[in-house]
């Protein structure tokens, strides 16, 4: 994949990535429904000198917005946002009444704003946030990082 | 985390910045209607289809409509003058106000929009509008700029040769780029950009005004008063020299409009314009064109080109039409005098497009009225008040929207065909052909963008 050289960089900051993308593949567990993190995987094992830099992980700075990711198996990532890019799928699909569930991964600080829902996430740095919305109003809306209308995805829900 | 979002987007104003990955701007919302399902569509373009032809045989040997309004007096009357001029520049006021906040460096709840876009993307874009189709031209009056010419005394003699010269084109290339802002400008939904940029428009009204005379200057140069007049010929009520209400009859005032120069690209822009709007959400669009739509000058050229697109199928229908009548007749006039067929075709795209922004968006109001500059007041107590998405069924709008477009397309029909009777006498309904074909395009387009 053309994102795989550019998220795992040398930074400090994406050790957080390498940790995911480590643990995935240990567990072998592929993530429902998040085919980028699979192909994450596939593309990131590196050098296996930076596995020693494996940090703390960053699942109890999660905000209170998400709910507790898990941290024995791999986090799904289903829409990365690096370095001005957005990486994942278009769209996401609900039928009415269905739970939200669209992990986000941003290298900034941001908000994540789900229009119509009108639903404010604050995203940090480096952190997996989970968009959790309960289906409830029928449309396609826009979910967009705040400070700059990113795009991230559409949320689709069929009536 | 409150940002200084004013200051950021004060720097952003008139900047063509590319965004890696923009969002499709509506100017408001996010929310983009779900596709009409696939019967409505069938049974729509078939009705379209079945009425065109018929059309051709059934309709009146003689032109009926060409003789302009009746102009029967009403039985009831609006009060001219006073209170709405005062509404339609405490409006601007409001819109312009917003860049006070930044200004003045106070802090913004960035969770709260403000009145600016829904005042500007809703009540003046689309409220006026098509409020004006149903009971007459209502901008005429609320139109901001007008008053502020009365205060400031501007533009007292008349240059009319300003409107012979330049007709609406001034009109038509200031429409574009509004709708640019409305619907590629990553700003359109930030008050402190629609507030800098009416703050840009008024002053250029004001030049306008100075240099042609107010009545002149606004009918090229602002971009609303051509367009409003076009919408709300459709009106089957007016307004008499007098300021007496009449009716006019149906589509009566539609056949005797100015046939300024640039008439028929404000028409073409009205309607290319929301077909990209429409077409740019649907999947083979952005299969097609999903590079560009990621950028801003992307999502421009892509504007414009639907623009173009809609303007050269016209074009092309008025040579053919030109080519069967005779050697008096050039593409150029036959384009003019058509015009105004294609404007209930323009209305009914915009109010199908536009139908549950209205409904929904335009909610917003409601809690933007308590807290118009985002600064956190409760001014009537609505502040908190949230868009209610379940006033109506997805059903009764899918209903109305193809009903809408069907019936722009036969009064589009009727107009074309009463004008060319008018106009080319025996060969009208020859000469037909090439439009109806393009008014048949187009209004299957139309219903295609609703349900792909």
């Amino acid at each position: 994949m053309f994102w795989g050289g550019e998220i795992y960089g040398s930074t400090v900051r994406h050790r957080t990535w390498l940790l995911w993308a480590v643990l995935l593949v240990a567990s072998g567990c592929s993530g429902e429904g998040g085919g980028v993190a699979t192909s994450a995987a596939v593309t990131s094992i590196g050098p296996p000198t930076t596995t020693n830099t494996m940090p703390t992980t960053t699942t109890g700075a999660l905000p209170t917005t998400t709910s507790s990711a898990p941290t024995t198996t791999a986090q799904r990532i289903d829409v990365y946002f690096e370095g001005g890019q957005v990486v994942g799928q278009d769209q996401f699909s609900y039928a009415l009444g269905e739970q939200v569930s669209v992990w986000v991964l941003s290298d900034d600080d941001d908000e994540v704003h789900v229009h119509g829902y009108d639903l404010f996430f604050t995203v940090t740095a480096g952190v997996p946030l989970e968009i959790s919305v309960t289906a409830e109003i029928p449309g396609i809306f826009e979910v967009e990082l705040e400070s700059t209308h990113t795009l991230l995805f559409e949320l689709v829900v069929a009536p | 985390m409150i940002r200084r979002l004013g200051v950021t987007s004060l720097i952003a104003v008139g900047l063509v910045v590319s965004f890696p990955a923009i969002a499709l701007a509506h100017g408001i919302g996010g929310r983009l209607d779900l596709p009409v399902p696939v019967t409505y569509f069938i049974v729509g373009a078939g009705v379209v289809l079945v009425i065109s032809f018929v059309a051709l045989t059934v309709l009146w040997p003689e032109p009926r409509l060409q003789d302009g309004p009746r102009h029967e007096p009403a039985r009831f009357s609006i009060p001219r003058g006073g209170l709405i001029p005062a509404v339609g520049l405490i409006g601007l006021l409001l819109v312009v106000g917003q860049l006070l906040p930044p200004l003045l460096g106070l802090d913004t709840d960035r969770t709260r929009p403000g009145i600016a876009p829904v005042l500007v993307w809703v009540v003046f874009w689309l409220v006026i509008p098509f409020g004006g189709a149903v009971v007459g031209d209502s901008y005429t009056e609320i139109n901001p700029w007008r008053t502020l010419g009365r205060v400031l005394r501007l533009g007292q003699g008349e240059r009319l040769w300003v409107v012979d010269r330049w007709g609406i084109w001034p009109a038509d290339l200031l429409l574009l780029a509004f709708t640019w802002l409305e619907l590629v400008s990553p700003g359109s939904g930030s008050a402190v950009t629609l507030g800098a940029a009416a703050l840009v428009y008024t002053l250029l009204m004001i030049g306008s005004m100075a240099y042609a005379g107010r009545e002149s200057g606004l009918a090229v140069f602002d971009a609303f008063t051509p367009y409003n007049r076009l919408i709300s010929s459709i009106s089957p009520l007016g307004r008499r020299g007098d300021g007496r209400i009449v009716w006019r009859g149906w589509l009566r005032a539609l056949t005797v409009i100015p046939e300024w120069k640039g008439l028929a690209a404000m028409v073409v822009i009205a309607i290319g314009t929301v077909s990209y709007d429409g077409a740019a959400v649907t999947p083979w669009f952005r299969s097609a064109f999903g590079g560009l739509m990621g950028t801003v000058p992307g999502q421009t050229l892509l504007l414009v080109s639907t623009v173009l697109v809609i303007g050269l199928a016209y074009w092309v229908v008025s040579v053919v039409a030109a080519r069967m009548v005779g050697d008096e007749w050039t593409a150029g006039r036959v384009a003019g005098r058509f015009a105004h067929t294609l404007v209930p075709i323009a209305l009914a795209y915009a109010v199908a497009h536009y139908l549950t922004l209205i409904l929904f968006e335009g909610q917003q109001l409601i809690a933007a009225v308590s807290d118009p500059f985002a600064l956190g007041w409760n001014l009537f107590g609505t502040a908190e008040r949230s868009v209610d998405f379940f006033i109506t069924a997805s059903e009764p709008i899918w209903y109305v929207q193809v009903g809408v477009i069907v019936t722009g397309h036969v009064l589009g029909v009727v107009l074309a065909h009463d004008r060319a009777l008018a106009d080319f006498g025996r060969e009208a309904v020859r000469s037909q052909y090439a439009m109806l074909l393009l008014m048949v395009a187009l209004t299957t387009l139309g219903l295609l963008i609703l349900s792909a």
